[in-house]
């Protein structure tokens, strides 16, 4: 086997090449288009001692390799995504030579252009939600249960639990109705599994982590919505990241 | 919908990563900043086309990878300042919260 292979980062329509020069890749490796008829693949050349199938699952248990590598395919996506609509491939896609990369493309040429066709013209944005932390009935039923009756004690812990379930209802309703409203002025929305508190570093947990695809045109509108929705929920944290090439929105679900 | 495609603009305001940008009154992440690694992580991870390259990991280690990665998508330095530097121990790190991860795989076609 050669010791080197064509790492894909994203699928285009026609490109010119002007728009992929000077791109640098993966190990600062210069980007380069790879066409079959009218789709392009955005490639660029790794060291399969990096990337053969046995090294990239050691590799991909390596923060450090595994963030340098993540950056560098977002890099590329998101420089192209500037000028053209892309189909961003999932990390370490890698075949072995460019004829490999022309016949993935023959092969899966209506499902990419039906992809790009959907994601033609927008951008995905993402919106996530923390509620703030509830107040403090919790500590009432906690503190110094020494100090209470046995009654008042139950009556306190009971008046907590009931505190937090409705303070988690609420931040469900908030998540939905976000989640809905921003919706209706996207294309395609998902909602993405939340990511784990303990890495978030938030109080309270993530109650929504939602990918809108929204075409350009609109972004205004979207990002209006927002800003009502954030007014309308005040005690509720915002925070919106994008444009972002449609990753999201670009994945091939189970039949 | 409009017909975008004829617009074409040479440069989309794409890549910045904005937080919070242009949504004034709200209780938003303060000042712009770069692409947050746990939303490149997760994005580049767990979504975008799979096309089955000439070579690639076998898509269950993908997966676990994956479950492992939600755990510390926020910052790998974060991460190891948490003391969850699986990838130091632990082979088998369960995802440890209710949430859990999403299950949805896709199918590897080829």
């Amino acid at each position: 086997m050669a010791d080197q292979g064509s790492y894909l980062y994203a699928v285009a329509g026609p490109l010119p090449d002007a728009v992929v020069d000077g791109i640098r890749g993966i190990d600062g490796a210069a980007v380069r288009p790879v066409r079959d008829g009218d789709l392009t693949a955005v490639v660029s050349t790794v060291d399969l001692a990096d990337f053969g199938e046995e090294s990239l699952r050691q590799h991909l248990g390596d923060p450090e390799w595994l963030e340098a590598v993540a950056r560098a395919h977002h890099g590329v996506v998101d420089e192209v995504a500037r000028h053209a609509t892309v189909a961003p491939l999932r990390l370490a896609t890698v075949c072995a030579d460019d004829n490999g990369v022309r016949d993935r493309l023959g092969r899966w040429r209506d499902a990419l252009h039906r992809t790009l066709a959907d994601v033609a013209g927008c951008a995905e944005w993402s919106v996530k939600l923390y509620p703030s932390p509830p107040d403090d009935p919790d500590r009432a039923g906690e503190a110094e249960p020494d100090a209470l009756s046995g009654a008042e004690y139950l009556r306190r812990r009971k008046a907590a639990v009931t505190h937090r379930q409705d303070a988690a209802q609420t931040a469900a309703a908030v998540a939905e109705d976000v989640h809905g409203e921003l919706s209706r002025h996207a294309v395609a929305a998902r909602r993405l599994a939340v990511h784990d508190p303990r890495v978030t570093g938030s109080a309270t947990p993530m109650t929504l982590n939602g990918a809108y695809l929204v075409a350009d045109g609109e972004a205004d509108l979207f990002r209006t919505a927002m800003a009502a929705l954030a007014e309308r929920h005040g005690d509720t944290r915002v925070e919106v990241a994008g444009p972002w090439p449609p990753y999201s929105f670009v994945t091939v679900e189970p039949a | 919908m409009a017909d975008t495609r004829d617009r074409a603009p040479a440069t989309r305001p794409y890549g910045s990563g904005v937080a919070g940008h242009g949504l004034a009154g709200s209780q938003l992440a303060g000042a712009p900043q770069p692409a947050d690694l746990a939303d490149i992580l997760e994005r580049v991870l767990d979504k975008g086309i799979v096309i089955a390259g000439d070579i690639r990991v076998n898509l269950l280690d993908i997966e676990l990878l994956t479950i492992r990665i939600r755990l510390l998508v926020a910052s790998v330095d974060k991460a190891q300042e948490m003391g969850i530097d699986w990838w130091r121990r632990d082979p088998m790190l369960s995802s440890g919260n209710g949430s859990g991860p999403d299950r949805r795989r896709e199918v590897e076609d080829g």
